[in-house]
């Protein structure tokens, strides 16, 4: 790598680079400055970073940064869809310019941050076995013993290779001078490091040139070595091991993460409601029955995890859990009670700590901190009562930091007697002022508080790894302390430099061999997965119904030679069957005024999503469904139920216009086919692609069945712009056209519609496939599925084109209604005995009881 | 050393208005031994039979038994029988020969490098005891200046008996010790609960118990309230007597008629049998304990 800081040359370039962009940037004085050093030059890796970023003018930098939040919102990277459907679904903000680190300062935090995941790990296996730090005095008794997240259920437990923590995530800030120092600690199910991986993808891509000239260190290996070490670790009892991630479900904020995060190791995303605890042995609910579970990554914060023995109000955990992995039958990392490890009070015994259980000094410094019951360590702490913070000793306190320096002297004369009074349940650190880094903001470059969040994983030999890289967190607009995700900050990814050109990315570890685990997949459609594809593949068909009868009624409204006979009334009948209409509402459509009124109670129905099933609630639905099995979708779909929520989102609330909405359901049509093209060409044929399927089968033959009905409810239809009406419905006029010269004649559009077994959206051809299905769904004693299947291949040969040598057309079936009404029916039934055999069981809610 | 020989009956059933499809329990009802306790036979039975029951002790020394059962039902019905040998204490407790209260509550500080005894972890709230300072300010009275920590605990204990009602439908074991203390009613886990709370929240120790009482009283002595369920008091601890027993529901130093099932820092930690049914619905707890003297032995 050639020097540039002693090549003026270059050096010079690079500040023609940078320059234009310097003049207002200023990091506030006291604060290291990532940029800038102290004679306002930029530093070394800045000024490689600006020699090939290929152009870093305020409009490349604005245009980059546009293109990063469009794909940031594409990927859908949002803290949690659930929470807020209809407003704006919150996206994580990632800038455009990366966190840069050399890498000889990367080396000095790697090791430092190693030797304290170590010391965590030590600490666990000593709070939750011999206790000798307690009864020497090291730690406070009282700091752990009032802690919640200390688990008595937990002690005397020791995990396979005494190994307690196997992920853990510090938050690490720079003081002043510029040495790191560590912030905070997430022991038990640290978050962030999927963000990281995201953030990663999207910036990387924009700077393809100064990405590789600055040998950035690579990602992927982090994932590789957690998923190795964890089926190591895992006791199989000579099984092909089975890990899933046990995340809350879509309602918890980082539920994007968990979803990215199985994808990544390829672990099914579980809830609790889909394991279950026998004979101390975990099992998953799978649609093919129960499948033993050798790990769990878990997402959940440990008191949640086991209603049994933790907290009795949790219904998210799995009843027993804790008791399996007491019993050695399942891995959990990081093991139940790391959550301990997390209090800030424990900085001020670090030191001491890992002079006992190590023997070594403690390497990365904690932030200056003392637990106010220590009253050696109060004494210690310079900044104390004068300009400190004080924050709770344990969690679940729902206290705020209390920033001395910005306080009264009453306030602070307060605090000092509450302190005096309770000094067991604070802590006090010293105020750090954080490092400030470059960001783009409003074509200029502004500084903002940075933090960074780092993650180290262990192998499967003991040595914890640092993820070359990290989520760099910084501060909003008017947010001086704390950088948090929950305030509305932003992120950086962040670029680990390297002295050595780079190696494989994937770690060698030879104790771990390679285990096939293709076949097991197959089988491991879970039943809450399956049930969600189902209901996915039932909304995305009936979006597309709907969309579809909007275009064709809304395009004929303003042709009046379309829209006439039997048409109009037949128009609304459908509406109001499918919900786009209200049921109930009077709708005055003969007359002049007519097609008027009809559009605009569509167009003002469109988003209603209260009294009707209207387009945007169908969409609605499709994506709930899709993001509770995320895991299971490829990014390019997720891309697209993305726009779809989008599109729905776009629309004006009040007086959409006619061409607007036609826009909107054209493009609908668009990426619901789209969507449907993936299904078919990208999923891989599992059990939980049967549900979707016969999800969508269901769907299309219950509509094309009733819009057929419907329009034979009007005696022997000869109207042909109703039947041409009918065919663009169920898409099949191009169809229809191409074999029949000759305006539609009801005959012959009752046999495509119905009885063509080679057109995909007859009634025929949804009985044959829904058959199909049915008969490789997984497990014995179909019970009353087996009588619907029964039905559904008795109609389906009532429907299939017969033999012409046996008889004649019409004369060997049932009447047309009797086949109509019977498909509408099988699809209920249909619909009820699968939730009765596959998803029924999962409904059941686990509720804690106790005795006086 | 005198002693009586009991024999303890508590059964528990378990009624559902739907079946439960499966369920899991944990059971902490098997008497722990204590110097002035044996257990000389016990027998845990459950209907319907469960898959498996495992047996451990817990974090405080208790007996758990964990048990799944598979098969769907509508009564559970758990009995836990025991004969248990209670002697009676070799000389009366002489509360005034206890430290100072002060004293004991200095030694509970923490110093670095200074050894700390494991029963620090009584000093703390707990899950079902969170104390404020209208506990400190209720036990004040009795914690003068200088008075032996036992001696200041038995006032307390008086005081609480005099002051409170025993009122079965008034609370819930969730209702928080400061209403008991502003309501001034309870039953014997809120009174051992209230108690607790008033020790802990001058930094002392103090530990919940779960026992028993003699069913019927000896002759010429009064029956005592909470005979025919389970029952609770506390213990606290003094660094020159170690653990005393105190029962505020009856206002008295449990001596023979009191057998002890298990302790921990509250309820939360031995309630008798807590679990997690899938299915069911509407259950309805049925309870009942006797403990009969089976003769002395001394």
């Amino acid at each position: 790598m050639p020097d540039v800081s002693s090549d003026q040359t270059s050096r010079a370039t690079a500040e023609r680079r940078l320059g234009p962009l310097l003049p207002g940037y200023v990091a506030p004085a006291g604060h290291f400055d990532e940029l800038l050093d102290d004679h306002r030059h930029s530093r070394t890796h800045w000024e490689e970073f600006a020699a090939h970023a290929g152009g870093l003018g305020r409009d490349q930098l604005t245009h980059a940064q546009t293109r990063v939040d469009r794909q940031i919102h594409e990927n859908g990277v949002t803290y949690n869809v659930y929470a807020d459907v209809d407003g704006p679904a919150r996206p994580w903000t990632l800038d455009v310019l990366p966190f840069i680190v050399p890498a000889s300062e990367w080396e000095i935090l790697a090791t430092g941050l190693a030797q304290r995941a170590r010391l965590l790990n030590a600490l666990a296996a000593d709070l939750y076995g011999a206790q000798s730090l307690l009864t020497n005095g090291l730690v406070p008794s009282s700091l752990i013993f009032r802690h919640p997240g200390f688990l008595r259920e937990c002690h005397g437990v020791r995990p396979p290779g005494n190994r307690f923590v196997h992920l853990v995530a510090f938050d690490v800030a720079r003081r002043p001078d510029g040495r790191w120092c560590v912030v905070g600690t997430r022991a038990q199910a640290p978050s962030g490091a999927g963000y990281a991986l995201e953030n990663r993808a999207v910036i990387s891509r924009l700077f393809p040139d100064a990405f590789r000239a600055l040998r950035v260190q690579a990602l992927a290996g982090f994932f590789q070595t957690l998923q190795n070490t964890m089926l190591a670790d895992a006791p199989v009892d000579g099984e092909t091991p089975h890990l899933v991630l046990l995340t809350p479900g879509p309602y918890n904020e980082t539920y994007f993460e968990h979803a990215f995060l199985a994808k990544q190791l390829g672990f099914p995303l579980v809830e609790g409601g889909d394991l279950t605890v026998r004979h101390d042995k975990v099992f998953l609910k799978t649609v093919s029955g129960l499948r033993r579970v050798h790990g769990v990554l878990r997402r959940m914060d440990d008191d949640y995890c086991d209603p049994l023995e933790l907290r009795s109000d949790s219904t998210l955990g799995v009843s027993g859990l804790v008791q399996a992995w007491r019993a050695g039958s399942v891995l959990i990392a990081n093991a139940f009670g790391t959550g301990v490890l997390e209090s800030p009070a424990l900085h001020a015994f670090l030191p001491a700590a890992c002079e006992r259980l190590l023997g070594e000094t403690l390497i990365t410094p904690s932030l200056e901190t003392a637990w106010c019951g220590d009253v050696e360590g109060m004494a210690e702490i310079r900044s104390s009562l004068s300009d400190g913070v004080i924050k709770p000793a344990c969690p679940g306190s729902s206290m705020e930091p209390v920033f001395l320096a910005d306080v009264d002297a009453e306030v602070r004369r307060d605090w000092a007697a509450r302190l005096a009074a309770d000094p067991d349940s604070f802590v006090v650190e010293e105020f750090l002022p954080l490092s400030h880094t470059p960001v783009w903001h409003d074509r200029t470059l502004a500084s903002r508080a940075l933090m960074l969040r780092v993650f180290l994983v262990v192998d499967s030999r003991g040595h914890y790894r640092m993820m070359p890289g990290g989520l760099a967190r910084i501060a909003g607009d008017d947010e001086r302390h704390i950088v948090s995700g929950q305030r509305g900050g932003g992120s950086k990814d962040t670029w680990v430099l390297s002295e050595a050109p780079l190696e494989s990315t994937l770690p060698i570890d030879a104790r771990t061999p390679v285990r096939d685990e293709v076949r097991v997949t197959e089988s491991m459609t879970s039943s809450r997965a399956a049930e969600h594809l189902f209901w996915l593949g039932r909304y995305a068909e009936r979006s597309e119904n709907c969309a579809r009868l909007l275009r064709t009624v809304l395009t004929r409204l303003t042709d009046p030679d379309a829209f006439t006979g039997q048409l109009p009334a037949l128009a609304v009948r459908t509406c109001r069957e499918q919900g786009l209409l209200e049921a109930r509402e009077p709708l005055e459509i003969s007359g002049d005024r007519g097609p008027e009124v009809l559009e605009r109670a569509l167009l003002d129905g469109l988003l209603d999503k209260e009294t009707r099933h209207s387009l945007a609630f169908n969409i609605n639905q499709t994506v709930q469904a899709a993001g509770a099995v995320r895991d299971r979708l490829s990014s390019d779909n997720w891309r697209l139920l993305n726009r779809l929520h989008e599109l729905m989102a776009g629309i004006a609330p009040t007086r959409i216009a006619l061409d607007d909405a036609l826009e909107v359901v054209d493009q609908t049509i668009v990426s619901l086919v789209a969507v449907g093209g993936l299904e078919m060409a990208h999923m891989t044929r599992d059990h939980g692609w049967r549900f979707l399927s016969l999800g969508r089968h269901l769907e299309r033959l219950s509509f094309v069945a009733s819009t057929l009905d419907d329009v034979a409810s009007v005696g022997l239809p000869a109207d042909a712009a109703l039947l041409e009406w009918l065919l663009d419905l169920s898409d099949s006029l191009i169809t229809y056209r191409a074999r029949h010269m000759h305006y539609p004649e009801w005959a012959a559009v009752v046999d495509l519609l119905l009885f063509d077994d080679h057109n995909p959206r007859s009634g025929c051809f949804q009985l044959a496939k829904l058959a199909k299905h049915v008969q490789l769904l997984p497990g014995a004693d179909p019970g009353d599925l087996g009588d619907v299947l029964d039905d559904v291949e008795r109609w389906l040969a009532v429907c299939r084109p017969p033999d012409r040598t046996q008889g004649e057309l019409f004369g060997a079936r049932p009447p047309l209604s009797d086949v109509l009404v019977a498909c509408q029916h099988l699809a209920l039934r249909l619909s009820d005995a699968l939730t009765l055999r596959y998803f029924s069981h999962i409904y059941e809610r686990p509720e804690a009881t106790r005795t006086v | 050393m005198p002693g009586s020989l009991y024999w303890v009956e508590h059964e528990t059933r378990d009624l559902h208005s739907r079946r439960a499809s499966t369920s899991q329990h944990v059971a902490c009802l098997k008497p722990r031994p204590s110097p002035r306790q044996t257990l000389k036979e016990y027998d845990l039975t459950i209907e319907p039979a469960p898959d498996e029951v495992s047996e451990r002790l817990d974090y405080f020394g208790n007996t758990l038994h964990q048990f799944a059962i598979v098969a769907p039902y509508v009564e559970m019905r758990v009995l836990s029988r025991s004969v248990v040998d209670v002697r009676a204490r070799e000389e009366d407790v002489d509360i005034e020969a206890s430290a100072p209260w002060e004293e004991v509550e200095q030694r509970e500080h923490f110093k670095r490098g200074h050894p700390v005894h494991t029963d620090a972890q009584y000093r703390h709230s707990s899950p079902f005891i969170h104390f404020d300072e209208s506990l400190a300010l209720y036990a004040r009275p009795s914690f003068v200046p200088g008075r032996p920590f036992v001696a200041a605990a038995v006032d307390l204990m008086h005081r609480i008996h005099q002051q409170f009602r025993f009122d079965p439908g008034a609370t819930t074991i969730k209702t928080p010790v400061t209403r008991v203390l502003a309501e001034r009613h309870g039953v014997c886990q809120d009174f051992a609960h209230l108690m607790i709370g008033c020790v802990r929240s001058l930094g002392l120790p103090a530990r919940y118990i779960s026992g028993y009482l003699l069913t019927d009283p000896p002759p010429g002595q009064p029956r005592l309230v909470g005979a025919d369920a389970s029952h609770a008091w506390l213990s606290v601890r003094c660094p020159r007597l170690g653990w005393i027993d105190l029962d505020p529901t009856n206002d008295v130093l449990p001596d023979r008629r009191h057998v002890t099932v298990a302790w921990g820092r509250d309820y939360g930690d031995v309630s008798p049998l807590r679990g997690v049914v899938l299915g069911g619905q509407h259950q309805t707890l049925k309870v009942g304990v006797s403990v009969i003297p089976m003769g002395d032995d001394d």
